[in-house]
C-alpha cells in the first residue's frame, strides 16, 4: 500500500515527490464521479450558528406508569418532528444564496467538471474523465465526490471533496481522504455578475481548480504518515469576507496558502498571508492559488 | 370588603413578581472619553478564578431528567474532562499588554479575584456592580479594575424534561468590565454569552471532533470580545 502511495505521489505534480523520485513511465489517470449524482452539488455555507429549536413543552397529564410512558414516547416523537423540520428550513435558508446561479448549476454536469479538473492537474501520463459505469483498462482510477459551498457573501467557494484512489489492478483503495479547499476571496463589486458571466465560466473554472488542487494535496500528503504527536493549535483564515477559526495541525505554509489537518483528520487548504521574507514562490497548481 | 381583598391580592402578586426579578447588567460601551480619562490612572487587570470545564443540561429540571441526560451525554462530558482552557487563563496578560500599547498605565493582578469574598454594593444606581471592589483597589494600589469574569466553559445541551431540544453546543459565559473604584461604577461592561454548534455531525464519539472544534472556536471568540475594544 505504501509503495502504491509513493508511486501516486511521484506521478502527480507534487514538487517534493518529483525531486526525489526517479524518472517514471507514463501512467494513465481516470477521474470518476459517483453514479448517483446528476449535477454538480452546490450549497450555501451556514448562515448562523445552528441553535437548539423550540421544543414542544410536555403538557399532557399522565396518570399512572403506562400513561407516563405513552406521554414520553409521544413527546419524543413530536420533538423529533420539530427538529427535523427546523433543520430542513435552515438548510433551505443557507441555499438561498445560490438563487442567481440556479439555471447555470442545473446544467452543470460532473463530467464537465472532471474534464476541466483533469486538464489542470499536473500528471505524468494521459488523463481522462470517465463515466460512472466505466472502468479504465490500466493506471490509476480516482473516484471523487465533490460538494461545493458558496459563502453567504458570495466572495469564495469552498470545496469538500471525498477522494478515493486505487490502481486499476487492485481491488482496494490505496487512498481515501476528505480534502477541503477554500478559494481566495474575490474582490469584484458585482459578484453575481462576475461568477455568472459567460454561462458561469468563472465559477466553473474555480470549481475545476479546487478539484484539481484537492487531488494534488491528497496525492502529496497521503504518502506522509500523519504525525499523531504534532501539536494542535487554533488557526484563523478567511472564508470569503468572514474570518473562520479551526483547531488543527499545521502541515505546511507555502506561498499564500496554508495546509492544515483538522480534528476530523481532513486536509484543509486555506488562503494565508504570504510570509514577508518568502522568496517568489511557484504554486503547486500552475496559474492558481 | 371583597374589592379590598381583591386589591390586596393583586398588590401581593405584583410585589412577588417584581421583587423576584433581578435586572441583568446591560452592556456599557467603552468611550474615547473613558480611555482619555484613564490615561492618568493606574488600571489593574485581573480575572476571577477560571471555572472547571463542564457539561450542563438546562431544562432537565427533575432529578430523573438530570440522571437521564447525564447518562445519555456521558461521552461528551468524559471528553470535556480531557480538554484545556488554552490561552484563556493568559487573557489578562494580553489585555494588559493592549492597554500598555495604548499608553495606559496597566498592571496585571496575578491572584484571581474572588468576588464571593467581597462586600455587596450599596445603592442601586445604574451600572453599579453587585459587589464593591474598593478592597481590591486598596490592596493593589489601582484606581480602576479591568475584571475578566468567566463563569462557564464547556458544553451545554438544552432539554425539555427528558428530551433534548437540540444538539449539544460549546459555550463560554461571563463578562468583561472596567470598574472605576472611586465610584464603584462600570465604565465598560460586555457580557459574554458565546455558543457554537459543531459544523456537520456532532455525535462522533469518543473524541467529538466537530464539537471540540466548536469549543476552541468559542474560546477564541470570547477572547476576541474582551480584547477588541482595547485594540487587539
Amino acid at each position: 500500500m505504501r509503495a502504491a502511495l509513493l508511486a501516486l505521489a511521484a506521478l502527480c505534480g507534487c514538487a517534493v515527490a518529483q525531486a526525489q523520485a526517479p524518472a517514471q513511465p507514463e501512467v494513465p489517470l481516470a477521474l470518476k464521479a459517483p453514479a448517483d449524482v446528476a449535477t454538480v452539488e452546490f450549497h450555501g455555507t451556514a448562515i448562523v450558528d445552528a441553535a437548539g429549536p423550540g421544543a414542544a413543552p410536555m403538557l399532557y397529564p399522565a396518570p399512572g406508569l403506562a400513561g407516563f410512558a405513552a406521554a414520553l414516547i409521544t413527546h419524543g416523537l413530536i420533538n423529533e418532528g420539530i427538529r427535523s423540520k427546523e433543520q430542513k428550513a435552515r438548510l433551505e435558508a443557507n441555499d438561498r444564496v445560490l438563487e442567481p446561479y440556479r439555471p447555470m448549476l442545473a446544467e452543470y454536469k460532473p463530467a464537465e467538471l472532471l474534464r476541466a479538473a483533469a486538464e489542470r492537474l499536473p500528471w505524468h501520463g494521459p488523463k481522462q474523465a470517465i463515466e460512472p459505469n466505466q472502468v479504465p483498462a490500466a493506471g490509476w482510477m480516482v473516484e471523487v465526490r465533490p460538494v461545493f459551498f458558496l459563502t453567504q457573501d458570495q466572495r469564495a467557494l469552498v470545496l469538500e471533496n471525498l477522494i478515493s484512489a486505487r490502481e486499476v489492478s487492485s481491488a482496494t483503495a490505496s487512498l481515501t481522504m476528505t480534502v477541503r479547499v477554500v478559494s481566495q476571496p474575490r474582490t469584484e463589486e458585482n459578484l453575481p455578475a462576475a461568477w455568472s458571466a459567460d454561462s458561469g465560466a468563472a465559477m466553473k473554472a474555480e470549481a475545476a481548480n479546487l478539484v484539481a488542487y484537492s487531488l494534488l494535496l491528497a496525492f502529496g500528503e497521503a504518502r506522509k504518515q500523519a504525525d499523531a504527536n504534532a501539536a494542535y493549535r487554533t488557526v484563523r483564515y478567511p472564508e470569503g469576507g468572514v474570518e473562520k477559526i479551526e483547531r488543527a495541525q499545521v502541515v505546511a505554509q507555502v506561498c499564500n496558502r496554508m495546509l492544515i489537518r483538522t480534528l476530523r483528520g481532513w486536509l484543509l487548504s486555506v488562503p494565508a498571508a504570504a510570509k514577508p521574507d518568502e522568496p517568489a514562490c511557484v504554486s503547486t497548481l500552475p496559474g492558481w492559488g | 370588603m371583597k374589592s379590598t381583598f381583591t386589591l390586596a391580592a393583586l398588590l401581593v402578586a405584583a410585589f412577588a413578581l417584581t421583587g423576584c426579578a433581578i435586572n441583568p447588567q446591560m452592556p456599557v460601551e467603552l468611550t474615547p472619553a473613558t480611555i482619555s480619562a484613564s490615561s492618568s490612572q493606574k488600571i489593574g487587570v485581573a480575572a476571577t478564578p477560571m471555572p472547571k470545564i463542564s457539561t450542563t443540561y438546562p431544562g432537565a429540571d427533575c432529578l430523573l431528567c438530570i440522571l437521564a441526560a447525564s447518562a445519555t451525554n456521558s461521552g461528551i462530558s468524559n471528553h470535556a474532562d480531557t480538554l484545556g482552557l488554552e490561552d484563556l487563563p493568559k487573557l489578562k496578560e494580553r489585555v494588559a499588554a493592549s492597554l500598555q500599547k495604548r499608553g495606559l498605565n496597566a498592571i496585571v493582578i496575578p491572584e484571581p479575584v474572588d468576588t464571593k469574598a467581597l462586600n455587596n454594593s450599596t445603592g442601586d444606581a445604574p451600572n453599579t456592580p453587585r459587589k464593591n471592589f474598593d478592597a481590591v483597589g486598596k490592596r493593589y494600589g489601582v484606581d480602576k479594575l479591568l475584571l475578566i469574569d468567566v463563569t462557564q466553559v464547556g458544553f451545554e445541551r438544552t432539554y425539555a424534561t427528558y428530551f433534548p431540544r437540540g444538539e449539544p453546543r460549546a459555550i463560554v459565559r461571563g463578562s468583561g468590565a472596567l470598574i472605576d473604584l472611586k465610584t464603584n461604577r462600570y465604565e465598560w461592561y460586555t457580557p459574554l454569552n458565546l455558543t457554537r454548534s459543531a459544523e456537520g455531525a456532532w455525535d462522533e464519539s469518543p473524541k467529538y471532533p466537530g464539537l471540540t472544534n466548536a469549543y476552541f472556536q468559542t474560546l477564541e471568540m470570547a477572547q476576541d470580545q474582551i480584547l477588541k475594544p482595547w485594540g487587539k
